[in-house]
């Protein structure tokens, strides 16, 4: 018994044994990530990353104009001078986004980080003649409501009678209804608008669809993550500052020390020179 | 960190720019002109007549009296007409960013992002 009972307790002493270096380890690693030169390290690395990102965001960017520029200058060069010029004279006054922002703050290792994406416009199928659900579908409303009540101020007997012509007035209604308003830019400059203005449109769209949101998240994550710099470098100098502070006050208690160790030495200095001449005198 | 009031409800891009850049950026149908009677317009085209009081007026609009304003694009030779106005303003929201034009091609130099880079690494 006592032979398993020793070999019962080794393992137990040997795990024992092992956990507390394993949670050493654990400590060190959690204090080497949370010293604040390792953090701003870690900061500046994700800085580093967001940097090279704006930057080859914006050389695409830069592309992207380019092309537009030379797209918008073939097109203006193409039309007949002074019947056509793409441009101001030309937007319409009354005209209605149809690529809207969308903004969302998510969590990024601490950080809250507004993010911009776009919101496509509804394309219909080619072919198709439907307008945006949007418009197409207020305009169905109003005009199916307004067949209802002209229905009930015709002939308002039966409730029974009046289900069966509404039927038919909403099927003559989905054939005769009105078209929503293209709200493509494209048609302020006319029907035929020229191959590069559209080439153009295209480049537009890609880099306000693709670049331009994406550019102003890494923007703001720059800024967050600079702010996060900046305060981790003050802690950090505070830190030093009171390092430097306590170090002040153990000094002087160190020389007060030195200077009574000297006194003591020269005491016992002066004792032993003392002694022979006592032991002489003797 | 800005509040979820601050950005619910900035859903357009606003465009500060020559008539070349305003124009390819509406062709992507960002433009925008709010109902009457105010019909505020989300752009405003910079020709060589227009003073810098008016681009600092367009500014001061889209960045702190409309709310619904996400990102404010601007081209770089403009942002240099109001430079201290751009470099001063540091909210989240619009964020503002500085695109080339045609006859000005974008200058690191002068991108107030950039700009901010070497402040932090102390330059």
């Amino acid at each position: 018994m006592s032979s398993t009972t020793a070999a019962t307790t080794t393992p137990n002493t040997t795990t024992e044994l092992a956990t507390p270096a394993t949670t050493q380890t654990t400590q060190e690693t959690t204090t080497t990530q949370t010293s604040p030169d390792d953090k701003i390290d870690t900061l500046l690395a994700r800085y580093l990353v967001l940097l090279d990102e704006y930057t080859t965001l914006r050389t695409t960017l830069n592309n992207l104009q380019k092309t537009l520029f030379q797209n918008l200058a073939r097109a203006n060069f193409q039309a007949e001078r002074g019947v056509a010029y793409y441009a101001k004279d030309y937007y319409d006054e009354r005209m209605q986004a149809s690529r809207k922002l969308n903004v969302l703050v998510s969590e990024k290792d601490g950080l809250s980080i507004p993010e911009f994406t776009l919101n496509k416009p509804f394309q219909p199928p080619a072919g198709d003649d439907k307008a945006s659900p949007e418009r197409g579908g207020e305009i169905e409303k109003q005009t199916a409501e307004g067949a209802k009540t002209k229905i009930q101020d015709s002939d308002g007997v039966n409730d029974t009678e009046t289900k069966e012509p509404e039927n038919v007035t909403d099927e003559k209604d989905k054939k005769t209804k009105k078209k929503a308003p293209n709200t493509d830019p494209l048609r302020w400059f006319g029907i035929l608008t020229p191959l590069a203005l559209r080439q153009a449109q295209g480049v537009a769209v890609t880099a306000v669809e693709d670049i331009i949101p994406r550019l102003a998240s890494v923007s703001l994550e720059m800024a967050e993550v600079e702010l996060e710099v900046r305060r981790a470098r003050k802690k950090r100098a505070k830190a030093e500052k009171e390092e430097e502070k306590k170090k002040k006050r153990l000094q002087p208690q160190d020389e007060d020390r030195q200077e009574l160790a000297e006194k003591i030495g020269g005491l016992d200095v002066n004792d032993e020179d003392r002694e022979p001449a006592v032991g002489v005198g003797a | 960190m800005a509040s979820q009031a601050d950005y619910k409800d900035r859903q357009f891009l606003a465009v500060i720019g020559d008539e070349d850049s305003v124009t390819g950026l509406l062709l992507a149908g960002i433009g925008h002109v709010t109902a009457p009677p105010d019909n505020q317009k989300n752009f405003l085209v910079v020709d060589s007549k227009t003073d810098n009081a008016a681009i600092e007026a367009a500014f001061e609009r889209f960045t702190t009296e409309r709310k619904d304003i996400g990102i404010v694009l601007i081209n770089q030779h403009i942002a240099d007409r109001i430079r201290y106005r751009i470099d001063t303003y540091t909210q989240a929201f619009p964020t503002v960013l500085e695109i080339p034009s045609k006859d000005h091609p974008y200058d690191p130099e002068k991108d107030s992002v950039l700009r901010r880079v070497r402040r932090l690494f102390g330059e």
